[in-house]
């Protein structure tokens, strides 16, 4: 059965339509989620979200072949929830390594994959979902901005920021064989 | 080959090792759920029908409430609560909701039941037990009363309600007659008769003020707010930060949630989290501290209550990250957060005068993961919790002088807090 039936066998009310719909999408969606929230505790907890969510609403859902789409935007809401919920914890750091102002070689740091989590931890939440749907759903910016509600314009200033701090945090990375401590706010 | 491109073009593989891991094995979890619960019909969506413009003007009627009833139940509740009032404050001193107290106990939740821990003897006494999963304890500012919420496993963890014991965990009643997102951030009031809420409503940030009837008051109408704080020494006053017109600010209301005005708007894209957040009073509400956003660096500022003379508080330390400030009761002390320029870069507490002069004093073990912190009610200590992935959750007692530290009795997760006793 193509999705497209799943999809119309689910909103009707079918529970194991759904559970195939589901299953097919769990992994793609928790990578996202912790992708973005960058705890997978938290992760688990949106991607939960979204998936009763997209059972409860699928029936407000008027094309059913923006399906994923639509899926996608119930887990990036759910992160995002769920990040700015975890922001108002009262006083509570993330303490990562930060770079120094020391400019190094950055042919062996770019291909260092702790380099670049470092770099996206340092990003915000919105940030790292641009960057998440774009580079790791492989949406194009106009799904992006449909995705999150928001402007292209506003999208495509959003990952140039967020691309731009990357860029600093790379290349102002220490060698991953000699981490400098620093810190983050969360 | 420009960096640019090879970031971009890295970037997509790159993100693929780091989300990967493991099938989520909590499927069932949620099939558990949905098979429980009827989707939305699809005549539900109203904008199927009408358009939205519509709707949002739209009013429900309600007839009209007999007022004189009303009134006269309130005259005698209002006795009734006076003359027992009158009678419970001739038997128990409390604290005023501000400024130095003595030291009490310190709550915490450990395996889904709450705890309350004795600082000087490190042992802990459990108060609430069941099957359910109590979490996220605090006790009222005058002490007496103790917060909580349950979680209920059926609902997929998703939901809370607010329950209120006394401080010792007897006489335990829920308090909200509906529950609440589970990550809201629940918080006393000053006058220790309700309890704020702050929570996610169709993803803006609303504030609720609930007494212990259940009763909900929506604070500061439809503004979208993530975080607030009460004015010393009256908690007349509240401080907030919200989105308005796509900018972040902070802003000032009554405790009633009229009044609202604006005290520092910024300029930057709100994306930028950082700038204006963590906004805090000093001891005696006279001025704020916050966070300001720079491209280099996140910086501890402070201004006065009213917004005006906003600066940067410590302006010779080594421009950093540093921020999250914590007046001590006492109103001598402000605890911060910093990177330490020791060679090594190390995070660890820093504290200096309220003025902002004299020696920045370090103190603590050095933070390799979350923390945060408050003060004792004496001032005397700083309790905080530290977490890392490696060595989990402790909580430490910190001398702010910057002596030796010592860490509790206990393993939690809790979110600081200690109760205050009369001097």
């Amino acid at each position: 059965v193509d999705q497209r039936g799943l999809v119309e066998r689910a909103r009707g009310g079918d529970h194991d339509a759904f559970t195939e719909l589901a299953r097919g999408a769990v992994t793609r969606l928790d990578r996202a989620a912790r992708l973005i929230l960058r705890d997978p505790e938290l992760a688990r907890d949106a991607v939960q979200e979204a998936l009763i969510r997209a059972w409860r609403d699928l029936r407000g859902l008027r094309d059913v072949d923006r399906f994923d789409a639509w899926l996608h935007r119930l887990t990036v809401n759910a992160c995002l929830d769920i990040a700015r919920h975890r922001r108002r914890r009262v006083i509570e750091v993330e303490l990562d390594p930060i770079d120094m102002p020391i400019v190094i070689d950055m042919a062996g740091a770019l291909a260092d994959r702790e380099t670049v989590d470092g770099a996206m931890r340092r990003l915000d939440e919105n940030g790292r979902a641009i960057v998440v749907l774009h580079y790791f759903l492989g949406m194009p910016l106009t799904d992006v901005a449909a995705t999150l509600g928001i402007p292209i314009g506003t999208v495509k200033s959003r990952l140039h920021r967020a691309l731009g701090e990357m860029r600093v945090a790379v290349e102002t990375e220490p060698p991953s064989s000699s981490p400098i401590p620093g810190g983050q706010v969360a | 080959m420009t960096t640019p491109t090879r970031l971009e073009r890295t970037l997509p593989g790159i993100l693929d090792e780091l989300a990967a891991g493991p099938t989520p094995g909590y499927l069932d979890d949620v099939f558990a759920r949905t098979a429980r619960m009827r989707q939305r019909p699809g005549w539900a969506f109203p904008e199927r029908w009408l358009p939205m413009a519509d709707l949002t003007r739209s009013r429900a009627f309600a007839p009209a409430p007999p007022w004189r009833l009303i009134a006269l139940a309130l005259v005698v509740v209002a006795l009734v609560v006076g003359a027992l009032l009158y009678a419970g404050s001739r038997q128990l001193r409390v604290p005023p909701p501000f400024g130095p107290a003595k030291n009490g106990l310190i709550p915490y939740a450990a395996g889904g039941d709450i705890y309350i821990g004795d600082p000087v003897t490190g042992t802990g006494r459990l108060v609430v037990a069941g099957a359910e999963d109590d979490h996220d304890p605090g006790f009222s500012p005058d002490g007496t009363l103790l917060a909580l919420l349950r979680t209920d496993p059926a609902d997929c963890c998703m939901n809370s309600n607010i329950l209120v014991a006394r401080s010792d965990g007897s006489d335990l009643t829920t308090v909200t007659t509906s529950s609440f997102p589970t990550d809201s951030l629940v918080q006393w009031v000053p006058d220790s008769k309700h309890l704020a809420v702050l929570h996610t409503v169709d993803g803006f940030g609303r504030l609720d003020l609930v007494d212990l009837n259940g009763h909900v008051q929506r604070l500061a109408g439809d503004m979208d707010i993530d975080s607030y704080e009460y004015r010393p020494p009256l908690g007349n006053q509240i401080l907030f930060r919200a989105l308005v017109d796509g900018h972040r600010g902070l802003y000032q209301m009554d405790a009633d949630g009229t009044n609202i005005r604006p005290l520092l708007l910024s300029s930057l894209d709100p994306s930028l989290d950082m700038d204006l957040n963590s906004a805090t009073y000093a001891a005696d509400g006279s001025r704020i501290f916050f966070q300001r956003w720079t491209p280099d660096s996140i910086q501890l500022w402070v201004m006065n209550a009213d917004g005006s003379n906003p600066h940067r508080f410590v302006s010779d330390l080594v421009a950093g990250w540093e921020g999250l400030a914590a007046a001590s009761p006492d109103g001598r002390w402000v605890a911060f957060w910093r990177v330490i320029e020791d060679g090594r870069q190390t995070q660890r507490v820093s504290v200096v005068r309220a003025d902002g002069s004299g020696p920045v004093i370090q103190t603590g073990p050095e933070l390799k993961g979350n923390a945060s912190w408050g003060w004792a009610p004496d001032s005397s200590k700083i309790l905080m919790l530290a977490r890392d992935d490696v060595d989990g959750a402790h909580q430490y007692l910190l001398d702010p002088a910057g002596g030796p530290w010592t860490a509790t009795g206990w393993q939690s997760v809790t979110h600081p807090d200690w109760q205050r006793l009369a001097p």
